[in-house]
């Protein structure tokens, strides 16, 4: 039994598939489209270099102020936008936001209400990243959450840690194929970190690469110190780099 | 006083008991055969044209999902409003409604894309109430169905 004839009115958006918004192929050469900014450095190279060549030395004295964005709250904000042809994403404490870069009008608004008691310093976000039509936030308390970019709502929110423990995220995850790599920072508790790979599906760990040891066994171990090993901390501050040619991240 | 609430409290317990005297299973199976999802978005699947339905269960009670399958004009929320913008162009752009002031209005387009419009360029502008959504031909036994199955849908879990 269908549910009747769909009018004309509704019938227009039936037509066609929706494509892909971010492709791997895309971020792999991302500088083919300069017009975007699809990773928090720009590209896999890490080299945060924009091929753009509107802005020159000889006009850059002409710029003049285009539109303000306030958000709500009085954090410093950190992140590094994302930029998907005209929307510009970003986040900054407990919100992401869409907005029409020409304008700087929000498209839509995404809180989560990270605890405030998890911010013992100050909150540091410092982006997001995007893959088809998904944006991921790694949130200062330790979730991970995949929102829908077209939407500002969510798909899945992941505990990654407990941050009571002295964990907290403060990157912009790296889009990898069909992974994400990140991993967490602690500020003076002295928490063993890692890098780890996560699922664009499913935010399901696929593997974890301790920055530190977390045993005698490892073969590292002998580089530390008497019990440093225990408290190295090793934190991940900044968004890595991705060879494609080796397939090794940095 | 008292008999006026035991009618509200009479239909606060009709809500409820409505949506149970469906079943959800057929009215899962009845919204996937019907292309429902060409227009609603639940969870990863369908369309972000219209309303998303992922937890819709949390949203409406079941007698206003009644409502909404067998007489959907009746009441579009704010949030969930078309319009049909008119450009200086000649270009017609319709979508949904999400964003709007003096400057320029946001919308997401019958493509699924976010689109922003500054009013310098815009020459009509018409907020459409009417004709959104079809209105189906259920049995009584199949609305009770689809509104069961809605009202089961409280948002997603993390995987």
């Amino acid at each position: 039994m269908k549910l009747g004839v769909l009018r004309p009115l509704v019938l227009f958006s039936l037509a066609g598939l929706l494509p892909a918004q971010v492709t791997y192929d895309q971020i792999l050469h991302a500088n083919r489209e300069p017009q975007n900014w699809l990773t928090y450095s720009g590209g896999y190279a890490g080299q945060r270099y924009s091929g753009l060549t509107a802005l020159t030395r000889a006009n850059v004295g002409n710029l003049e102020l285009k539109w303000v964005y306030h958000p709500k709250y009085s954090d410093k904000m950190e992140a590094t936008p994302l930029v998907v042809d005209g929307v510009l994403y970003t986040v900054q404490n407990s919100e992401v936001i869409a907005m029409d870069a020409v304008t700087g009008r929000a498209f839509w608004t995404f809180h989560y209400a990270v605890p405030p008691e998890s911010n013992a310093y100050v909150m540091v976000v410092k982006g997001l990243a995007i893959a088809g039509h998904t944006l991921y936030w790694p949130t200062y308390d330790g979730h991970l959450i995949a929102i829908d970019a077209k939407t500002g709502k969510a798909i899945w929110n992941k505990t990654i840690f407990d941050w009571r423990k002295g964990y907290q995220f403060n990157v912009a995850p790296l889009v990898v194929k069909d992974m994400l790599i990140l991993g967490p920072a602690t500020n003076e508790r002295g928490m063993n970190c890692w890098v780890a790979a996560y699922d664009l599906k499913t935010g399901q760990e696929r593997w974890r690469f301790y920055t530190a040891p977390v045993a005698p066994e490892d073969p590292a171990f002998k580089t530390w110190t008497g019990d440093s090993w225990k408290h190295g901390g090793s934190p991940i501050w900044v968004t890595g780099s991705y060879d494609p040619e080796t397939n090794l991240t940095f | 006083m008292l008999q006026s609430l035991g009618v509200c409290v009479l239909a606060l317990a009709a809500a409820p008991l409505f949506a149970q005297s469906g079943d959800a299973a057929k009215g899962k199976a009845l919204v996937a055969s019907s292309g429902c999802t060409g227009c609603h978005r639940i969870g990863d699947q369908g369309s972000r044209t219209g309303p998303d339905l992922s937890e819709i269960g949390d949203k409406r009670t079941a007698e206003k999902l009644k409502t909404s399958l067998v007489d959907p004009d009746e009441e579009v929320l704010p949030e969930n409003r078309y319009v049909s913008v008119i450009l200086k162009d000649g270009s017609t752009v319709r979508g949904r409604i999400l964003n709007h002031d003096a400057m320029s209005v946001q919308l997401i387009d019958t493509k699924q894309d976010l689109r922003s419009f500054q009013t310098s360029a815009i020459k009509g502008y018409t907020i459409l109430t009417k004709g959104l959504m079809p209105k189906p031909q259920l049995s009584d036994g199949q609305v009770a169905d689809i509104v069961a199955y809605l009202s089961s849908l409280k948002g997603t879990e993390a995987p």
